[in-house]
């Protein structure tokens, strides 16, 4: 449950940026309609353009439709882009339609659209995934399989497929981190606040993999700072721990706010290659840092690479595949996901460096 | 040119209907000064602000320096060279005497930037007019009533002032800076300025003015030479009847003394004071500002706590702690400044009166009626005469004498045995002021104890039928009946 | 008289404040090991005062007349929300960012004009107003206009302008710290406040004002004038500085102003405005400003928690509206 929680506000928080969603609710109020049901409906209306050279062994070719939280943005761009080559790769065709604006009524309709033109399998990641459950409960009453992300809590999906959980996350910031510093120094964490929760938890779970892993190095007194999720006070900051640490080596931020402030520090102290910093971020808020070389990486999933394993979890679903732990999405980092209820766990975090930061548009 | 200043012939203003002024005619002299008397609520300052172009007059003619007047805006009436001080000065408490003196000048003069040369020079010159010294970097709140008044006086001359209207300039000052007021005032007279003071006082109308005009109602009742008047025709003028100084006569007085004080002594205010009260008495207690006076009747009240002597009431020997603890013993006391300390201004006329005497009207479970709150106070106002068409109106709706009468009728309301007054009737006019008395007279012919501390000589020796003279702590004097004349105390306390 | 003048300079607030921070530093330099005076820290630290000693100008001059401005956040949030918003969708401000500084002190001082219109016109409370503006204007930012966080997209010329610096300091151990050129109009702001509170006519106006609003209007002031140029120019400097912080943090976030009056209105008592009004300068508001920043700033280097932030927060407006009432209580007496 925590972890859902987490993963909901993790994914308000990276995509804070360009989404601007209404946040997400967590729990809904409708319960019921449990998760046993999962073998696939495929009697319903076989609808819209079918495509004669399916390259799919068995069973039919599945309507699958693809609602973004907002059309017209880098980062659903990116999607976009990501949702056709998989179609011309699988030879199905996706519907991809979302609202022109950040809005969750809007979003409802197009879903609402799509579940009355009888799609087979509906991916679709919520403005707020409250409102959604009204229209995604019809749709699995329908017989439609309903894949979201970004919606930890939901009720009415069959699954929510999320990129990474928190010891997932935190481990791989610390150990890029380690590299970086060469596995020894001290270092510090940085948080967007105290009372961040999946943020501090990432933090927890990146001095764990320390402790675990990387003896020669060592945590700070002050252990963990809080920027407001401002990266003006993060740079600030940045200035204050390095004057009060000499030998500070590393900065760990979670929050996206918390690299580039930092950076910005490091940079102006003359301090790069000597001091490291990193943090969950937006590529092209980092682009100057990383070519650089203030910073060495940045983390984040790739939402082309999560929209491919939605959508490959869909037809496998269609296709009557029993779903479980170490299944594999077909897709680099969802090899193996992990299977905790409804919500599908992959490896999906990745890091950007200066070789694919300009792979995104955002 | 005209012999007269100012002549305001036929004046009538009406607001809403209601008719402020009726009818008003009157002449300023330049070189007098002429006052405006009447009491509170009968068009004076509804007068003053037609004059200095606040509001507008609705018939009526208006000349200055014998050419008329129609319409006239505050700048413009500045620019004649009337200029008004009003009650609050118009001060700036948070800025220089400096920069009070030169604001409204500079103002006036368009400048958009400070020169503080020009300033100072502004303010210098002011204080020569009347050569009057003061440090000008002194912020103003921190100066004396009286100094802030001289202050706004210098100011007003920087204008060329032919007319200065000073309205009821000597309400918060001693009797020593009133005489300084006085001084100044008749210099500018003697320059040639004409004054219009604004007061209800008769003996300072009597003594400055050359002139008077008395209004009462939205008319003037009066208008001429002050000599040509006795205070006593003043005061008919004024209230509209005549007044009589009924001397206060005990009727029956107890054998026993209700209150007792023996050797009472407070450190650095009093020392060694002994008296008794009587039912059916009124006992005056006077003295100069500091003699102890105040803080004598704090004690008797539990405000103060004095160390030595004890207080005896009916007989036992009490220690009163508190005001609570004084209102359990029966002993009410009314204070000075009553508008601060014993009103709620913004409160309904009914809950004042009721304030102190909830406790009687709520029921077992302390429950109050509306309805009993209002009847009671109906019974007080009817007692009282207050003035008022609801008592459901806000207390400031009221005059200050019909607002003494709530006080006083908010202690009344409880059954006590001593009533302490204090300044009774400061700042109340005339007619209310007789009001007061009458009805402190017929309290105490009830069988009350009263104490009356005042400064106000005539008002002791009517009211009183025993006077306790107090100087730095001491007592220093008693007299009783007959033998209690103004000329008298003054001797002792001199 | 000599004594006179000890008495009126040690009776002022801005005395007291000064004399507190020059202690406060001494006291933090010694005890960690004489890292506050170290170039590059001095230099931080101003720059830190940067935004937040430009606001509390203008919440100086508008305490000053005696009112309260709780809008300004909501005012400047609004103003360089919409400013980056219009910028990076016209492609405006890639080299400059003249434009986005024009259009946000229009929008600021329209909206200050509907503050000072509701003010000048309506004799209430001015904190009630400017508590309602704010929220009213908040509403605007993020319901009807919806305006986005810009961090990545913001216009190259917002970033080069908030990068740009005047010189570089470097401390003993070879850390190097910049000043920031924004430091110019922070210090112009404070020149042109003192100015006009000072030298100007305007200006005492509003300490007249402040001090007894009915005086002023007999003295001959246009008080509904003074106040509607008041908020409407106050309302023009938030836009104007919300730019300025937009530029040093590289991004526009709607969100990012929210609280701030919390922190600057109680900086701005501190510092010897009175809160009824007719008192304050631009050197105690500057010194106060400062005490705020340098605590903050050497929390971290005397290893206190961040919490105790909060807590120091607090008792800045403990003190700083205690003393204020007490001078006022002194007064009236």
């Amino acid at each position: 449950m925590k972890k859902k929680v987490l993963a909901g506000l993790l994914a308000a928080a990276m995509t804070a940026a360009m989404l601007m969603g209404c946040g997400g609710g967590d729990d809904s109020k409708t319960s019921g309609s449990g998760n046993t049901e999962q073998t696939p409906s495929n009697d319903e209306q076989d609808a819209a353009g079918g495509d004669d050279q399916a390259q799919e062994p068995s069973g039919d070719t599945p309507t699958i439709a693809f609602v973004p939280k907002v059309m017209g943005q880098a980062w659903w761009d990116y999607v976009e882009k990501n949702v056709k080559e998989w179609s011309e790769e699988n030879g199905i065709d996706v519907i991809y339609k979302g609202p022109t604006s950040v809005d969750a009524a809007d979003q409802v309709k197009i879903m609402t659209d799509l579940v009355n033109q009888g799609v087979d399998i509906l991916c679709f990641s919520p403005n707020d995934p409250a409102s959604c459950e009204a229209i995604c409960k019809e749709a699995r009453d329908k017989g439609i399989i309903v894949i979201a992300t970004e919606a930890s809590g939901m009720e009415n999906v069959d699954y929510d497929v999320e990129a990474f959980d928190e010891t997932g996350l935190g481990g791989f910031l610390m150990d890029q981190l380690a590299a970086q510093m060469g596995e020894e120094g001290q270092y510090i964490t940085m948080v967007g606040s105290m009372t961040m929760e999946s943020q501090n938890n990432w933090a927890d779970a990146a001095v764990a993999r320390q402790e675990e892993a990387y003896p020669n190095m060592e945590l700070v007194p002050d252990k963990r700072v809080a920027d407001d999720s401002d990266a003006e006070k993060a740079y600030n900051l940045t200035k204050e721990m390095i004057q009060k640490y000499p030998d500070l080596k590393g900065i760990l931020g979670t929050g996206s706010f918390d690299a580039p402030g930092a950076a910005r520090a490091i940079q102006e102290l003359g301090l790069t290659g000597k001091v490291f910093a990193i943090s969950v971020a937006m590529p092209l808020e980092v682009k100057d840092y990383l070519q650089d070389g203030t910073l060495g990486s940045v983390a984040l999933w790739d939402p082309g690479l999560s929209a491919k394993a939605m959508l490959n979890l869909g037809v496998k679903m269609h296709n009557g595949e029993e779903i479980a732990s170490g299944a594999d999405l077909g897709v680099e980092g969802y090899n193996a996901v992990e299977i905790q209820g409804t919500v599908v766990v992959g490896q999906g975090q990745i890091a950007v460096t200066m070789e694919n930061v300009d792979n995104f548009g955002f | 040119m005209s012999e007269y200043l100012l002549e305001m012939t036929g004046i009538c203003k009406s607001f809403a209907g209601v008719h402020a002024l009726k009818n008003v005619n009157f002449k300023v002299r330049p070189g007098k000064v002429m006052c405006l008397a009447g009491e509170n609520g009968c068009g004076k300052s509804t007068l003053v602000k037609i004059i200095s172009g606040v509001y507008t007059k609705d018939e009526g003619e208006v000349l200055f320096e014998g050419k008329p007047i129609t319409k006239i805006t505050p700048a413009e009436a500045t620019k004649l060279g009337i200029q008004v001080i009003y009650q609050d000065l118009s001060i700036f408490p948070n800025l220089t005497v400096m920069e009070n003196l030169a604001i409204n000048s500079e103002i006036t003069a368009g400048k958009k930037l400070v020169n503080r040369k020009s300033w100072e020079a502004t303010a210098k010159e002011a204080l020569s007019k009347i050569g009057y010294d003061i440090d000008l970097n002194a912020k103003m709140g921190e100066l004396s009533v009286a100094d802030k008044q001289l202050v706004a006086i210098c100011r007003a001359l920087l204008f060329d002032a032919k007319l200065i209207i000073m309205d009821e300039p000597t309400t918060a000052l001693t009797k020593k800076e009133v005489d300084a007021l006085f001084k100044t005032a008749r210099q500018l007279r003697d320059s040639g300025i004409a004054i219009m003071f604004i007061s209800h006082k008769t003996e300072e109308i009597f003594e400055i003015s050359d002139d008077v005009c008395i209004m009462r109602n939205g008319e003037n009742v009066y208008a001429g030479p002050t000599k040509d008047l006795t205070p006593k025709e003043f005061t008919y003028h004024m209230t509209g009847r005549e007044l009589t100084d009924d001397h206060f006569v005990t009727r029956n007085v107890s054998k026993e003394p209700v209150l007792k004080v023996d050797h009472l002594t407070l450190k650095n205010k009093f020392t060694d004071v002994s008296f008794e009260l009587r039912e059916g008495e009124i006992l005056g207690i006077t003295g100069l500002l500091g003699s102890g006076r105040t803080e004598l009747a704090l004690s008797l009240f539990g405000l103060e706590h004095p160390k030595e002597g004890s207080i005896y009431l009916n007989g036992e020997a009490v220690k009163i702690s508190s005001p609570i603890k004084a209102q359990k013993l029966k002993i009410g006391y009314v204070p000075e400044d009553r508008l601060t300390e014993g009103l709620c201004l913004q409160q309904p006329i009914s809950d004042n009166i009721t304030l102190s005497s909830l406790k009687r009207l709520s029921n077992a479970i302390g429950l109050i009626k509306n309805k009993d709150i209002l009847d009671d106070a109906d019974i007080w106002k009817e007692k009282f005469s207050i003035k008022t068409d609801d008592v459901r109106k806000f207390a400031s709706t009221l005059s200050g004498g019909n607002q003494q009468k709530i006080v006083l009728s908010k202690w009344l309301s409880n059954d006590l045995d001593v009533l302490i007054l204090n300044g009774p009737t400061v700042g109340v006019d005339v007619g209310a002021k007789q009001d007061i008395h009458a009805l402190v007279h017929d309290l105490a012919n009830e069988g009350l104890a009263v104490i009356i501390i005042s400064d106000d000589l005539s008002e002791v020796v009517v009211n009183c039928s025993r006077v306790i003279v107090m100087k730095e702590g001491r007592i220093v004097g008693e007299m009783s009946g007959d033998d209690i004349t103004e000329n008298k105390i003054l001797e002792i306390i001199r | 008289m000599n004594k006179a003048k000890i008495k009126r300079i040690t009776g002022r607030t801005e005395f007291w404040i000064f004399l507190v921070l020059i202690i406060m530093c001494i006291a933090i330099q010694a005890v960690s090991g004489g890292q506050l005076f170290e170039s590059n820290t001095v230099v931080t630290i101003l720059r830190a005062m940067v935004v937040d000693g430009m606001f509390a100008m203008i919440c100086l001059v508008v305490m000053v007349s005696g009112g309260f401005d709780l809008s300004f956040p909501a005012v400047a949030a609004l103003a360089y929300s919409l400013s980056t918003t219009i910028c990076v969708s016209m492609g405006w401000c890639n080299t400059n960012p003249i434009a986005g500084f024009l259009i946000a002190i229009v929008v600021g001082a329209v909206l200050g004009m509907f503050n000072g219109w509701i003010i000048s016109n309506f004799k209430l409370n001015t904190m009630i107003i400017t508590l309602g503006t704010q929220t009213f204007f908040v509403g605007i930012t993020m319901g009807l206009l919806e305006l986005k966080e810009i961090t990545s997209t913001l216009p190259v010329g917002f970033r080069t302008f908030g990068e740009s610096y005047l010189f570089e300091v470097q401390n003993s151990q070879g850390l190097r710290s910049t000043m920031t050129t924004m430091f110019i109009p922070f210090v112009l702001l404070c020149i042109v406040t003192s100015f006009v509170l000072n030298k100007t006519m305007f200006g005492r106006a509003l300490y007249a004002i402040g001090g007894n609003e009915v005086s002023a209007e007999r003295a001959g002031y246009n008080v509904k004038r003074v106040k509607f140029i008041l908020y409407t120019v106050v309302g023009a400097s938030a836009g104007f500085i919300g730019m300025i912080r937009v530029c040093m943090a590289r991004q526009s976030i709607p969100k990012a102003m929210v609280g701030k009056e919390m922190t600057i209105i109680p900086a701005v008592i501190l510092g010897g405005a009175s809160i009824f009004g007719g008192e304050g300068s631009v050197f105690g508001t500057i010194c106060a400003v400062a005490i705020i920043t340098v605590v903050s700033n050497s929390m971290l280097l005397l290893g206190i928690d961040t919490y105790w932030q909060n807590f120091f927060n607090g008792l800045v407006i403990l003190v700083g509206v205690t003393v204020s009432a007490i001078q006022a209580m002194r007064r009236r007496k």
